[in-house]
């Protein structure tokens, strides 16, 4: 009777995306290693703009993620390790939003530890669309992972390393013999601010331009379509018209690279080209708030605050204040039994 | 001077008497140069007597040629170190032509005489420039010293090896291993673990790549230090990079799961003490993040030990029943057999009967003999 109920259940839990044609690799077949997968989801109620970042980070995860994870109400953490040990699944994302206050934790799947980030301000990715003038997100972005780059975390403090080394191993790691510089298109950058010991998260496009190249010559080469040569006298005039040439052709030296192979039709072996990063996805502002030993539970060995309730966001000079009062409760309570 | 006017008439006729001496006093300076550089005993006639011959002498006659010899080389070895004493072939050559003319005087012209007096003079006088000179070309006779030898050869061999040209294919493998090199250097993300290697290499990471990455890549730096010149961010981390792929990762040492049992209960005790406990727990979080497997929780550790237990169980459950079904089987197998054999004999004794008995059998005999 147990049994099949738990069946019933697990099989309500998870509908995953399984592309049609081929299985998702568990070993990377360059490098050996096993290639980490990820699983977002809530737990609780989340409010509209919530379950939108939920989706956003989803898309971030792609392509080695649950892109149409379903969840349902009645679902445990527990459901959701039984069905990860199967399918090769490392780590966990979830959000929740406790007391009104987003939080993000980052989990590794067996008994790994577990981040607790609260969410301090975020922007869905739509958002970022719509600020942009030039937005440019294709599904072809998505069909490979993301790089990772962190900032600052040099800083010292075991769980500024733990972070690190956390997200390096959600994205699997590239070998640098046989990668292919096309397929290297979203970069995912983590900044820490030791002032305010928040963490930026922010995730870009990365675009690659030849430099020097004036932009019609460019747009022919890239596009194939012949231009418009009406108001010209002669076809060098084309080529040489003074024009404007990329607006942000200024702050580009800091940013060209000249690169190894062909990259693209236009990008080509060892000329210069510029390295362009356009915002997409979501940004996340975020605060280290807890370390688990294990998975949701076990020892916590970093607690942002003295109190270990999580829920309970002070600042620092809060934070004082409340050790203040506790000293005076714990100088009341003696007293109090002495008077008695 | 007839001579002297032959030997100018070759000459053009518009160089001076001047001009003309100098060539000759150049043309004399280098062939006392050469002459220089050939030993005495190859360049001056010699002279038989000088030759020792041993063979048809007697004892006492091949002694005395023998303290001869010896005489002579430590002769000439005084002479030799003797500073006025004339032992260059130059020398030797004068003092023979010397010789010759006085012993044939009377023979020669006037004018040879003269030209050779000439040439004496000229070689007195261009006797010290000429040895000056030719000190710094010739070798003196006997090979030089083993030092000066080496240091020429060593020498030799700088220039040898500096005029050498690196092979092309060599260059070619260089600049390749280069490129591959600054692959990842090409984009703004060239993934590598500048600070966080030591810890992983603490930590133990299973990926030997980084521990790689961190020497291999210590020359891509120029990305980096671009950008720190331009916006002095102090320590960038990328994400996984693997340079050599497959590798084979630091094996270590696997330890029965009753010592990872002992081993994890000390480590909760070890954890209940602030300052280790804390060390331990950290480490042995940062080893989960990173991906492998710590075998920390004694409650797992017991399972595993009980679950792999059940299997050998099981495992031996089955084998003891497959031998005894092999056994039983065998047991009936044979069992058949035996009986199916007997019964074989048994129905051919019958037959033998029966056909004994047939011809007893019929009916209406009374004759049967039975026992």
């Amino acid at each position: 009777m147990a049994r099949w109920r738990d069946r019933r259940r697990q099989r309500a839990v998870v509908k995953t995306q399984v592309a049609k044609n081929k299985k998702q690799p568990g070993v990377d077949q360059v490098t050996g290693g096993k290639i980490p997968k990820s699983f977002v989801f809530a737990r609780g109620k989340l409010p509209g703009p919530l379950k939108q970042l939920e989706l956003d980070l989803r898309k971030l995860m792609l392509p080695y993620t649950a892109l149409k994870l379903k969840e349902k109400k009645r679902n445990n953490l527990k459901d959701f390790l039984n069905v990860a040990g199967p399918m090769g699944v490392t780590h966990f994302l979830m959000i929740s939003n406790p007391k009104s206050i987003p939080y993000l934790r980052v989990a590794r799947t067996p008994q790994g530890p577990t981040l607790t980030f609260q969410i301090k301000e975020y922007a869905l990715a739509a958002d970022i669309a719509k600020s942009q003038p030039k937005y440019r997100c294709t599904p072809e972005l998505f069909k490979n992972s993301p790089l990772i780059v962190l900032s600052g975390f040099g800083g010292g403090g075991q769980h500024l390393k733990l972070t690190t080394i956390m997200f390096q191993n959600i994205f699997p790691a590239i070998d640098i013999n046989s990668v292919k510089l096309s397929s290297c298109q979203r970069i995912v950058l983590l900044n820490y601010n030791a002032e305010e010991r928040l963490i930026d998260f922010r995730h870009y496009s990365i675009r690659l331009q030849p430099v020097g190249v004036s932009k019609r010559i460019r747009r022919i080469v890239q596009t194939h379509q012949v231009p418009d040569l009406r108001n010209l006298q002669d076809v060098s005039e084309f080529l040489t018209k003074a024009g404007y040439g990329s607006e942000s052709e200024g702050d580009d030296e800091a940013a060209t690279v000249s690169l190894p192979t062909d990259v693209d039709r236009v990008n080509k072996a060892s000329n210069k080209s510029a390295v362009r990063l356009q915002e997409i996805g979501p940004r996340l502002t975020l605060r280290l708030v807890k370390v688990e030993e294990g998975l949701c539970s076990g020892n916590v060995i970093f607690d942002e605050f003295d109190t270990s309730s999580v829920y309970s966001v002070e600042k620092e000079t809060d934070r004082e204040a409340a050790e203040d009062s506790e000293k005076e409760t714990s100088e009341d309570e003696p007293a109090d039994s002495a008077e008695d | 001077m007839g001579k002297k006017r032959a030997v100018g008439a070759d000459e053009p006729t518009t160089t001076s008497p001047l001009d003309l001496k100098t060539l000759i006093r150049e043309h004399s300076l280098f062939f006392d140069q050469l002459v220089e550089l050939i030993p005495a005993r190859f360049f001056l006639p010699n002279s038989s007597d000088d030759k020792p011959w041993f063979p048809g002498l007697s004892k006492s006659q091949k002694k005395k040629v023998k303290a001869q010899t010896r005489e002579n080389i430590l002769k000439s070895r005084r002479d030799r170190l003797y500073p006025t004493r004339p032992t260059s072939t130059l020398d030797l050559l004068k003092k023979s032509l010397d010789e010759e003319r006085d012993s044939s005087s009377d023979e020669e012209d006037d004018e040879d005489e003269a030209i050779e007096e000439e040439e004496e003079e000229e070689e007195e006088d261009e006797k010290e420039a000429a040895k000056a000179q030719s000190v710094a070309l010739s070798t003196d006779e006997r090979p030089v010293t083993y030092e000066e030898l080496r240091e020429r050869l060593r020498r030799r061999i700088v220039e040898l090896s500096a005029g050498r040209n690196t092979r092309p294919e060599s260059r070619l493998k260089q600049e390749r291993k280069k490129e591959m090199k600054n692959k990842k250097k090409v984009k703004v993300q060239t993934k590598r673990n500048q600070e966080n290697n030591k810890e992983k290499e603490d930590a133990s990471a299973g990926n030997t790549g980084k521990r790689k990455r961190d020497d291999g890549n210590d020359e891509n730096f120029s990305k980096n230090k671009k950008k720190n010149n331009v916006r002095e961010p102090t320590d960038i981390t990328f994400g996984q990079v693997r340079i050599d792929g497959k590798e084979n990762k630091k094996r270590k040492k696997k330890l029965s799961k009753e010592k990872e049992l002992e081993r994890a209960k000390r480590l909760e005790e070890v954890k209940k003490d602030p300052e280790k406990g804390k060390k331990v727990s950290w480490k042995a979080a940062v080893s989960k993040a990173a991906g492998e497997k710590v075998h920390d929780d004694p409650k797992l550790l017991k399972q595993s030990i009980k679950r792999e237990k059940k299997r050998l169980e099981k495992n031996k459950q089955k084998w003891r029943e497959r031998k005894e079904t092999v056994a039983k089987a065998k047991a009936e197998k044979q069992s058949k057999r035996s009986e199916n054999i007997k019964e074989r004999i048994h129905q051919k004794k019958m037959r033998k009967i029966e056909k004994r008995e047939k011809k007893l059998m019929r009916p209406g005999f009374e004759g049967r003999k039975e026992a």
